[in-house]
């Protein structure tokens, strides 16, 4: 039994070595995607090119232009000499947030009795831009006005400031957050197409014709076509791990061993998955075109993009049988608040049906096919 | 003992019934080719016979062996060589023997020597690191041949193994398959050639689902009916408007560069000559002749089967 699985493990591997650029794809491009995602996502909104009018020339529009200019958000590269020029600019796109300060805005603003108004035309075809612009924009001029008034014999009226303290991630750094999900991500990824296009190609060959007349038993021969990938997975899961903690500095403060076989059961998850993929498919093109289907679903449910509870009734549920979105909250629970077994073990439960469900399906959809 | 035997062996895919009632059996050491059109339901047979496709009736044993029940003694037994191309084409000649091996449970110095034999034996000792897909077709199925070898099977199921092969190449391959002949083992092969199915011991003939005749090739010849002329002309289409008005004319045939025709009487030759230079045919030659399996076949299948 073992030695059989282990014949087929070895020709599978023989396959994978010979073929370079295969090579290359599973070692090369995990990496070089979780660097390249990690640094682009990681900096935020960062210097949106912003355009102003300023029609009040105040002492107090200048400050605020200033201030603008300051923040780390956004740069004022123009200064167009009316609303057409304005406009202009940001039909063209050199600008993408523009800011009009009407005449009058300083008298407004120190008469005390409607609140002193400012416009800000932001690019709504970018919606994360456009909400970014306004609250930035908002906070400096809040922040500037908050400091005038100080200066005023107005009496002082406090307000209130809200003071985060980010539990785990002081710094509230992004890439705390987004590093162990990606590399959760790209684990996913690469197991699945591995394990869904494995049985689909020899199906194609013709080579699984072949391979059913050998003494081979149908259970030594899906173990010994998903070994392989299941190995590839969980080399790239270490892999990525020791760029994670290495490369970004991603504190690991949960047990590593825990965490490692944690994985080891997700990778097992994902390739039954993906075996599925490839005993309902005839074509690998087809179960690539499936496992690109399944991921952008699997990611929009991950709770990459959007916090599970904030989903809607549906896609929370179907969250709830998402292996990566189980995984993606353990590496966070294990790598960032340290949890152990005890803390993770619902998804951890989660996972393991999920394992069982999908090969037990690819299992049957196996044996009945022939 | 045979080494092969099917009774009412049936498989239907939905409302087609690609087999029926398939009785077969095979003497150990002989060699019977399948032969019949495009789905006629030879592949479908030998699948079961593999035990790869499960019958949806009728059963089946090999060397002894139940191909329901004992589906993984039943492929020991055998060697089958599917229809298509099926090895690893990015694996070398070497490592794809090496991997059959050892998936047949072949090991140590019994694989080394079996795979040098086989080598020589297909004739593939100096191309054994290049990948299988960069063979030529004629080397694939002998590569093909050679991992359905490599456990020494006494039965072989071969699929059409030279569709698709150069006339030398098929030569060689019959050569083998005569080596292996020799040596004791049975074969059980399909072909769209009449030239091998003439090699055969004993032949069958599918059509439509059923096995409608066999019998050893001599055998099968005679069964075409009455008797058969060649007619040489360079008029061939002439000739063949003109055949229906002889006496007892059965039925003709355009053959390359002659005329078929075959006749209830066994008239003289030279009475047939002159009724064709009567209609002012230019003709070369008319000779009798005997009918080839071809000819049986296209009989048989031209006759409706009780």
């Amino acid at each position: 039994m073992l030695v059989q699985i282990l014949n087929l493990t070895w020709k599978e591997l023989l396959q994978l070595a010979r073929d370079r650029f295969l090579v290359l794809f599973l070692i090369l491009a995990p990496t070089l995607q979780l660097v390249l995602l990690a640094n682009n996502t990681a900096r935020g909104i960062v210097d949106l090119p912003a355009a102003v009018l300023d029609l009040d020339q105040s002492a107090l529009s200048r400050d605020l232009v200033l201030a603008l200019d300051n923040s780390e958000e956004m740069q004022v590269r123009f200064f167009p000499p009316d609303r057409g020029h304005l406009l202009a600019l940001l039909d063209a796109g050199d600008a993408q947030v523009g800011i009009v300060i009407p005449p009058g805005f300083s008298r407004a603003f120190f008469a005390g009795n409607d609140p002193a108004q400012i416009q800000a035309l932001v690019d709504g075809s970018n919606v994360i831009v456009g909400a970014n612009a306004r609250q930035v924009i908002e906070s400096v001029a809040n922040q500037l006005l908050f400091r005038r008034l100080r200066h005023t014999p107005l009496p002082d009226m406090g307000g209130v400031e809200v003071r985060t303290s980010a539990l785990f991630n002081p710094a509230f750094d992004f890439q705390w957050f987004g590093i162990p999900s990606m590399v959760a991500f790209i684990t996913y990824q690469v197991a699945l197409v591995v394990a869904a296009t494995g049985f689909v190609r020899e199906k194609e060959l013709g080579t699984l014709e072949q391979l059913l007349i050998t003494p081979l038993r149908r259970l030594e021969l899906i173990i010994g076509k998903a070994l392989p990938a299941i190995l590839v997975g969980l080399f790239n899961f270490l892999l990525l791990l020791a760029v994670q903690r290495l490369g970004f500095g991603v504190p690991l403060r949960g047990d590593l061993g825990l965490l490692i076989a944690v994985a080891a059961l997700f990778v097992v998850a994902i390739v039954g998955q993906g075996t599925l993929i490839s005993v309902f498919t005839q074509t690998q093109q087809q179960a690539v075109l499936l496992v690109f289907l399944v991921a952008i679903l699997e990611v929009t449910i991950s709770g990459y993009l959007l916090p599970v509870e904030s989903m809607p009734l549906v896609m929370r549920g179907l969250a709830q049988v998402s292996a990566l979105q189980h995984f993606m909250a353990i590496m966070r629970a294990v790598a960032l608040r340290g949890a152990d077994l005890a803390m993770i073990q619902g998804h951890v439960l989660a996972i393991f049906i999920f394992a069982l469900a999908a090969g037990g399906i690819a299992w049957r959809g196996f044996t009945r096919a022939l | 003992m045979s080494t092969l035997s099917a009774h009412h062996l049936s498989r239907r895919f939905g409302p087609v019934a690609a087999v029926t009632d398939l009785d077969l059996t095979l003497a150990g050491g002989e060699t019977f080719g399948l032969i019949g059109p495009d789905g006629a339901g030879k592949t479908t047979t030998l699948r079961m016979l593999a035990a790869v496709l499960r019958p949806t009736r009728g059963r089946a044993e090999v060397a002894g062996c139940d191909i329901v029940r004992q589906p993984e003694r039943v492929r020991r037994q055998i060697g089958y060589m599917p229809q298509q191309f099926s090895l690893y084409g990015d694996l070398s000649v070497l490592e794809n023997l090496q991997f059959f091996a050892d998936i047949f449970g072949v090991r140590g110095t019994a694989a080394r020597q079996r795979i040098d034999r086989l080598l020589q034996f297909a004739r593939l000792q100096s191309f054994i690191h290049r990948p299988a897909g960069q063979l030529s077709g004629g080397m694939k199925k002998k590569l093909a041949l050679a991992c359905a070898l490599i456990h020494q099977p006494p039965l072989l199921l071969l699929d059409e193994p030279t569709n698709g092969v150069d006339p030398i190449s098929r030569r060689e391959f019959w050569e083998i398959l005569g080596e292996l002949r020799l040596a004791g083992v049975t074969i059980l092969i399909t072909t769209p050639y009449m030239d091998e199915a003439e090699r055969c011991d004993r032949v069958g003939l599918m059509h439509q689902g059923r096995l409608i005749r066999q019998d050893a090739p001599a055998a099968l010849r005679q069964l075409a009916p009455g008797h058969m002329f060649a007619l040489y002309t360079p008029d061939l289409l002439a000739a063949a408007a003109l055949a229906p008005g002889l006496p007892g004319h059965l039925s003709h045939q355009i053959y390359g560069d002659r005329l078929h025709l075959f006749l209830a009487d066994p008239l003289p030759p030279q009475v047939i000559a002159a009724y064709f230079s009567g209609h002012g045919l230019r003709l070369r030659q008319v000779l009798p002749d005997t009918p080839r399996l071809e000819e049986a076949f296209i009989y048989l299948m031209s006759t409706p089967q009780p």
